[in-house]
C-alpha cells in the first residue's frame, strides 16, 4: 500500500467538515501506512474496530478527512458559509475566500499554496492558489455527487471520484463510476467513467495515466485525452477477481500486483495487454504492499511467518523470506529507508519484526509491552511508533516509540485514552499521537521527539478530528470537534501549543481602515 | 440633654413667581467630605458639609441645564454631572449639552467640557482619566446615530479633540456597554482600551490612537451560516505574564450560551493590534468570569451554578477542566492578601458561601473549596473597613453575617426585614443598617459586634458618615437623610449614636442650612 492518511474515527460535525488529501497530504508529514479507521464501540471509544474472531488481520479503513496544509498554511472548508478558510500555523491569522455552494472536500496541489474543493451542492471545484499579491480562484465543472480527490504528484492533474465508503445507505445499483479529470494546465474538466465503486485513483510517476481500481479491475486512463483506454481484469473467473484486495501499481505504471483474500495468490498483471502472472506462495497471503521506490512488493504471509519480496514486472521472481520472530500478518515500509516493520493485530503478539531489505533481506524481531494494533515507520526508516490495543475495560492507551536503525529497546509511552491518529515529520524528528476516549471526555496529543524518545502531553479541549503536520510553519495540528471549528497547533521545536477556535469569528475580524 | 431643633430658614426669594422644590426622587451621593443632592429642578447640586456640635454646612453648585445623569468617581471624590443643556436653543447664551465635574472634597466645579453632542449614558473609567458618553435607548432627536460616542480625556485639556466624537464601526448593533481597561502589556507598548458592546460584535478601541480608524478593532459575531449572532454580555481584561505583549486577552460572555469567547491580542502581519478569536464551551451559561493564578499556573475560571462547577480553562489549548462545587455558587471575589502578589484564595457565594484555595485548584481540585453551610442565598459581599480578612455577607433569609476569613468564623446578625440597605463608612469598624422608606436604623460595631438601633422623626432615605476638621482634630457626624417633601436630615454623633443629641434640620432643598 502506498504511504496515505489514514483516521480512525468518521467525524460527527456539524457544519465543519475536514478533508483527507489523498496522497498529497505526504506533502506535510508522513501518516501511517496501515489504515485506521471503524466505528464506535459500547466503551465509546471511537475508531478502534474489535478483534475479529476468524483471526484475520484488521484492515482499518480510511474513513476520515483532514484539513488540508500546504506549506505554512491550513485550509478548512465550511459547507455552510460557502468558503474556505485559511489559517497561518505560525501567525493563527485567519482569511476566507468563498468556494462554491457547500466547499467540503479539500485537497493540496502539488508544492505551492494552492487547494482545490469540490463543492457538493453546486458539483463543481474551485481551485484556490494563495500567491504573493492574494488569493486567485478558478471553478470546474464535476459529475455529480463526488466526495474523494485523488492528485497527481506534479500537481497538474486532479481527479474527482465517489468513494462508496463515503456514502451512507448505498444501494448496490449505485456504481459511482462516474469520475471528473480535471487539467489544471489547461483548465478543462472532463467527466469520464469507470469500472463499479472505485476505491483507489493512482499515477504513473510520469503523470501520462491513471489508475482505478473497481470491481471491474483496474481502469487505465490516458491523461492527455483524457479518456479510458481499456479496463484491465485481475483475474480471469469472477469469483477469484471478487476476493481481489491491496492492489498497487508499480511507479512506471507498467504492472499493477494485487493478492485475493484468503488464498496463497499474489497475481502480476501487465497493464499494456492484461496478461497475468501468478505466483503461489504456499500460505494465504495477509498483507501486500508496494515499497516506496514503486517497483517491488511485499507480501505477508502470516502462518508460515515468512514473506515474499516480488518484483512488480514481467519477471516478478519473489524471493522467500522466513522470519524468526512469531506470526507476523501485516507490513509497513519506511518511505526513504530499505526497512520494513512486520506486525499482526489479529492476535495478542507483543512483538514486531524489523526488516532490513538488504540485499540480502534480514529480520530481527523487537519486543513490545502490549497487543499491537498498527505500525507507523518515520520516513527515513530509523524509528517507528507502535499503537497499542487498549486495554479492555480502563479506557486508557499506550503507544511505543521503537528505534529501528539502532538495536534499541522500545519505550512504552502510557495514555489516557486509546490512541486514534498518527502523524510524522517528513524530517522524521518528530511524531505526534493523538488519543481520545469519546466517553469520558479524555483528550490529549503526545509530542515524541526522536532519538531521545521524550513525550509531551498535551489536553486538548474537545474531541479530535484529525491530526497533522504543518512543515512550513514546523506545527502540528489537530483539528478537534466544535461547532465553530477548533485546531491546536504544537510547536514541534518548543512544544508551545495554541488553539485557535471559531475560524469563521477569526475571519470576521475588522481592523484599521477595513471594514 | 433636650432635643435641639433647628429650625432651617426658607431661601428668600423675593418677589420670585418660581415653583420652589417638589422632588420626585431624591438622587444623593456620599462623597469623600461632603454629601451631594442632585436638583433637577433647579439644575443644581447641593453639597452638604459636616460640622462641630452635629451642625451642616451647604453649598449650592450649579450645574448645566436639564440634569440627565449623575455619577461618583469609583474613589467618591468627584461627582460627574450630565446635564441635556437647553433645548430649543433660541439665543446664543442658551447652553449646549455639558459635563460638570465637582470635586466633593474642595466643593468645587473642577472641570466642565461643553459636549458636541447630546449623549445619555455616562461610563466613568475605573481609574478617573477617562469619560465615555453614549446614546441611550430612545432619541427626541429626529435622527441620530446611536453610534456616535463621546471620549473625554480629563487629564487634557479642552479642546476641539477634547471631548472627542468618534462614530463606532457598525455592523447593524449599538452600543450597550463600555469597559476601560487597566493598562496591558500590548504589541507597540502598554497601553489601555476602551471596549465596547453591542447587540452582535465587540469593538476595541485603543485609547492612545484614537485618531482616525486605525485603533479600533471590531470582532463581529454574527453567524450568517447559522442565521444567528452571538450576544456579548460583559467582560474581563487580563494582561497575562508580566514582561510579555503577546499575551494580554478580553473574556467575554455570551447571553444565553455556554460558550465564552476569549481574544487573544496580538499583532498581525503589519504589526498593528489585532484580535484573535477562541470560543472557549465552560458546560453551560457562566455567571462569572475571571481570570486566576492556581497551582498549575494562570487560567480563565467561570462559574457555572447551574451546572454547580467551576470551568477552569487553560488558555493556549482551551482545554476545559471542570471542577464540582457542594452549590451554586454564581459570585467570586478574590481575597487580597498584602504578602502575596497574586491572590491565593477566593470567595464564591450564591446558595451559600465557600472559600477556594487557589493552590490546590488543579491539581486538588476536591480538596479546595471549603464550604459555609448558611441559610438562604448570599446577595451581596462587601469588604469591610479597617479588616482585609473580613466580609459582609448580604443574605436573603432576614440575616447577615460577617466573616472571618481567618478564623473561619461567621457571626449571623438577624435584621427585621430582607430589605435592609448597608452603608459602610470609610476607615471606622461600623456599619449602618436601615430600610428605605421607614424611619428606623441600627449601628453595628464591626469589633464588638453589638447592635444599637435607632429610631427617627422621619423615614430614612440613605445614611452617610462625614468627617469635619474641628480645630486640631477631626470629628465624623452621622447624616441621616429623609427624602419626603423638601429633604431633610438628622445628624448626630455616630460614635454615641444617641436620638437625643441630635439634630433635625428641614427644607434641605430650597434653601440649604444657615
Amino acid at each position: 500500500m502506498h504511504g496515505r492518511t489514514r483516521w480512525l474515527d468518521p467525524p460527527l460535525l456539524f457544519f465543519l467538515t475536514w478533508l483527507v488529501a489523498c496522497g498529497t497530504a505526504l506533502q506535510s508529514g508522513r501518516y501511517a501506512d496501515e489504515k485506521l479507521g471503524g466505528d464506535s464501540d459500547a466503551s465509546g471509544n471511537a475508531g478502534i474496530p474489535a478483534a475479529p474472531t476468524d483471526g484475520s488481520e484488521r484492515e482499518l479503513e480510511s474513513s476520515f478527512e483532514a484539513p488540508v496544509a500546504t506549506g505554512r498554511y491550513l485550509w478548512v472548508a465550511n459547507p455552510l458559509s460557502g468558503r474556505v478558510a485559511y489559517i497561518d500555523a505560525a501567525s493563527l491569522a485567519v482569511s476566507t475566500v468563498a468556494a462554491g455552494n457547500g466547499p467540503t472536500h479539500v485537497a493540496a496541489i502539488g508544492n505551492e499554496d494552492a487547494t482545490i474543493v469540490i463543492n457538493v451542492r453546486s458539483n463543481d471545484a474551485t481551485l484556490l492558489r494563495l500567491t504573493a499579491t492574494g488569493i486567485t480562484t478558478k471553478t470546474y465543472p464535476l459529475a455529480p455527487g463526488m466526495n474523494h480527490w485523488s492528485i497527481s504528484k506534479d500537481g497538474r492533474y486532479a481527479i474527482a471520484w465517489t468513494d462508496a465508503k463515503k456514502v451512507p445507505l448505498a444501494q448496490k445499483t449505485q456504481g459511482f463510476q462516474e469520475i471528473t479529470v480535471v487539467d489544471l494546465a489547461t483548465d478543462i474538466a472532463t467527466v469520464l467513467s469507470v469500472g463499479y465503486r472505485p476505491t483507489q485513483i493512482t499515477f504513473d510517476a510520469a503523470a501520462a495515466q491513471a489508475f482505478a481500481m473497481t470491481a471491474d479491475g483496474i481502469s487505465v486512463i490516458a491523461l492527455a485525452t483524457p479518456a479510458v483506454i481499456r479496463n484491465v481484469r485481475l483475474a480471469d473467473d469472477l469469483a477469484t477477481a471478487a476476493k481481489a484486495t491491496d492492489v498497487s501499481v508499480n511507479a512506471a505504471g507498467t504492472h499493477a500486483i494485487v493478492r485475493f483474500e484468503g488464498t496463497d495468490i499474489v497475481t502480476v498483471v501487465r497493464l499494456a495487454d492484461g496478461t497475468k502472472t501468478p505466483l503461489l506462495l504456499g500460505t494465504p497471503v495477509t498483507d501486500l504492499d508496494l515499497l516506496p521506490a514503486g517497483d517491488e512488493a511485499i507480501a505477508v504471509m502470516r502462518e508460515s511467518s515468512s514473506l515474499a519480496l516480488i518484483s512488480v514486472s514481467d519477471a516478478p521472481a519473489p524471493q522467500s523470506i522466513a522470519l524468526a520472530s512469531q506470526k507476523m500478518g501485516s507490513v509497513t515500509t519506511a518511505a526513504d529507508a530499505a526497512i520494513a516493520l512486520l506486525y499482526t493485530n489479529a492476535s495478542a503478539v507483543e512483538e514486531v519484526s524489523i526488516l532490513s531489505l538488504g540485499p540480502p533481506a534480514t529480520a530481527r524481531p523487537a519486543r513490545v509491552y502490549s497487543r499491537v494494533l498498527g505500525a507507523f515507520a518515520t520516513q527515513d526508516g530509523a524509528h517507528a511508533v507502535v499503537l497499542h490495543e487498549p486495554p479492555a475495560s480502563d479506557g486508557t492507551g499506550a503507544f511505543s516509540l521503537l528505534p529501528l536503525a539502532a538495536d534499541l529497546p522500545a519505550k512504552i509511552v502510557a495514555t489516557n485514552a486509546a490512541p486514534l491518529f498518527v502523524a510524522l515529520t517528513a524530517d522524521s524528528s518528530r511524531a505526534l499521537v493523538v488519543t481520545a476516549d469519546v466517553g469520558k471526555k479524555r483528550q490529549a496529543a503526545y509530542l515524541a521527539r526522536m532519538p531521545a524518545l521524550s513525550t509531551q502531553a498535551i489536553e486538548l479541549g474537545s474531541k479530535p478530528l484529525a491530526a497533522g503536520i504543518v512543515e512550513g510553519a514546523r506545527r502540528a495540528f489537530v483539528a478537534q470537534s466544535h461547532p465553530a471549528g477548533r485546531v491546536t497547533f504544537i510547536h514541534l521545536d518548543s512544544g508551545e501549543t495554541r488553539t485557535l477556535t471559531g475560524f469563521e469569528l477569526g475571519a470576521r475580524i475588522a481592523t484599521g481602515g477595513q471594514p | 440633654m433636650s432635643r435641639a431643633i433647628v429650625l432651617c430658614l426658607l431661601l428668600a426669594a423675593c418677589g420670585s413667581s418660581e415653583t420652589r422644590y417638589a422632588p420626585a426622587t431624591l438622587e444623593s451621593f456620599g462623597l469623600t467630605r461632603s454629601i451631594a443632592l442632585i436638583d433637577r429642578n433647579e439644575h443644581e447640586v447641593i453639597l452638604l458639609e459636616a460640622a462641630p456640635e452635629q451642625r451642616l454646612a451647604s453649598k449650592t453648585i450649579a450645574v448645566g441645564k436639564n440634569i440627565s445623569r449623575a455619577l461618583m468617581s469609583a474613589d467618591a471624590r468627584f461627582l460627574f454631572v450630565l446635564s441635556a443643556g437647553d433645548s430649543p436653543r433660541r439665543k446664543a447664551s442658551d447652553e449646549r449639552p455639558s459635563l460638570t465635574v465637582i470635586d466633593g472634597e474642595t466643593l468645587a466645579i473642577v472641570l466642565r467640557y461643553e459636549l458636541p453632542i447630546l449623549r445619555d449614558k455616562l461610563v466613568l473609567d475605573p481609574r478617573g482619566r477617562y469619560v465615555a458618553l453614549f446614546a441611550g435607548d430612545s432619541t427626541s432627536a429626529v435622527v441620530d446615530n446611536p453610534n456616535e460616542i463621546v471620549l473625554l480625556d480629563l487629564a487634557a485639556e479642552p479642546s476641539d479633540a477634547n471631548p472627542l466624537v468618534h462614530t463606532l464601526r457598525s455592523f447593524g448593533g449599538r452600543p450597550q456597554r463600555f469597559t476601560f481597561t487597566d493598562p496591558l502589556e500590548l504589541p507597540g507598548g502598554t497601553r489601555r482600551l476602551l471596549v465596547a458592546e453591542t447587540e452582535k460584535d465587540v469593538a476595541i478601541l485603543d485609547l492612545e490612537r484614537m485618531a482616525g480608524s486605525k485603533g479600533e478593532i471590531t470582532v463581529r459575531l454574527d453567524l450568517p451560516s447559522a442565521n444567528a449572532s452571538l450576544a456579548p454580555n460583559g467582560l474581563i481584561a487580563d494582561d497575562g505574564e508580566a514582561g510579555r505583549d503577546d499575551d494580554a486577552r478580553l473574556a467575554v460572555r455570551i447571553k444565553g450560551d455556554s460558550a465564552v469567547l476569549v481574544l487573544d491580542l496580538v499583532a498581525n502581519a503589519a504589526g498593528d493590534l489585532t484580535a484573535r478569536t477562541n470560543l472557549v464551551d465552560v458546560g453551560g451559561e457562566p455567571s462569572e468570569i475571571s481570570f486566576v493564578t492556581t497551582d498549575g499556573g494562570r487560567r480563565m475560571v467561570a462559574l457555572v451554578p447551574a451546572m454547580k462547577h467551576a470551568a477552569l480553562v487553560t488558555l493556549a489549548t482551551t482545554a476545559v477542566q471542570t471542577m464540582p462545587l457542594p452549590a451554586a455558587y454564581d459570585r467570586l471575589a478574590f481575597v487580597e492578601e498584602a504578602s502575596q502578589p497574586t491572590p491565593r484564595s477566593a470567595l464564591l457565594w450564591g446558595q451559600g458561601v465557600a472559600l477556594w484555595s487557589l493552590d490546590l485548584a488543579t491539581g486538588r481540585p476536591f480538596a479546595s473549596v471549603e464550604s459555609l453551610a448558611l441559610p438562604g442565598k448570599i446577595k451581596e459581599v462587601r469588604d469591610l473597613p479597617g479588616a482585609p480578612n473580613q466580609k459582609l455577607l448580604i443574605g436573603d433569609q432576614n440575616s447577615f453575617f460577617v466573616l472571618d476569613l481567618r478564623d473561619r468564623t461567621v457571626a449571623p446578625l438577624l435584621t427585621q426585614s430582607n430589605a435592609l440597605q448597608y452603608y459602610l463608612p470609610r476607615d471606622v469598624r461600623r456599619l449602618w443598617a436601615f430600610q428605605p422608606a421607614q424611619a428606623r436604623a441600627a449601628r453595628v460595631n464591626l469589633d464588638t459586634l453589638q447592635a444599637k438601633s435607632l429610631v427617627f422623626d422621619r423615614n430614612v432615605h440613605a445614611m452617610y458618615e462625614l468627617t469635619y476638621i474641628d480645630g486640631d482634630r477631626e470629628g465624623r457626624a452621622l447624616i441621616a437623610l429623609h427624602g419626603e417633601g423638601t429633604v431633610g436630615a438628622t445628624v448626630l454623633d455616630p460614635a454615641i449614636a444617641d436620638e437625643a443629641d441630635a439634630r433635625v434640620y428641614f427644607g434641605l432643598m430650597i434653601g440649604g442650612v444657615k
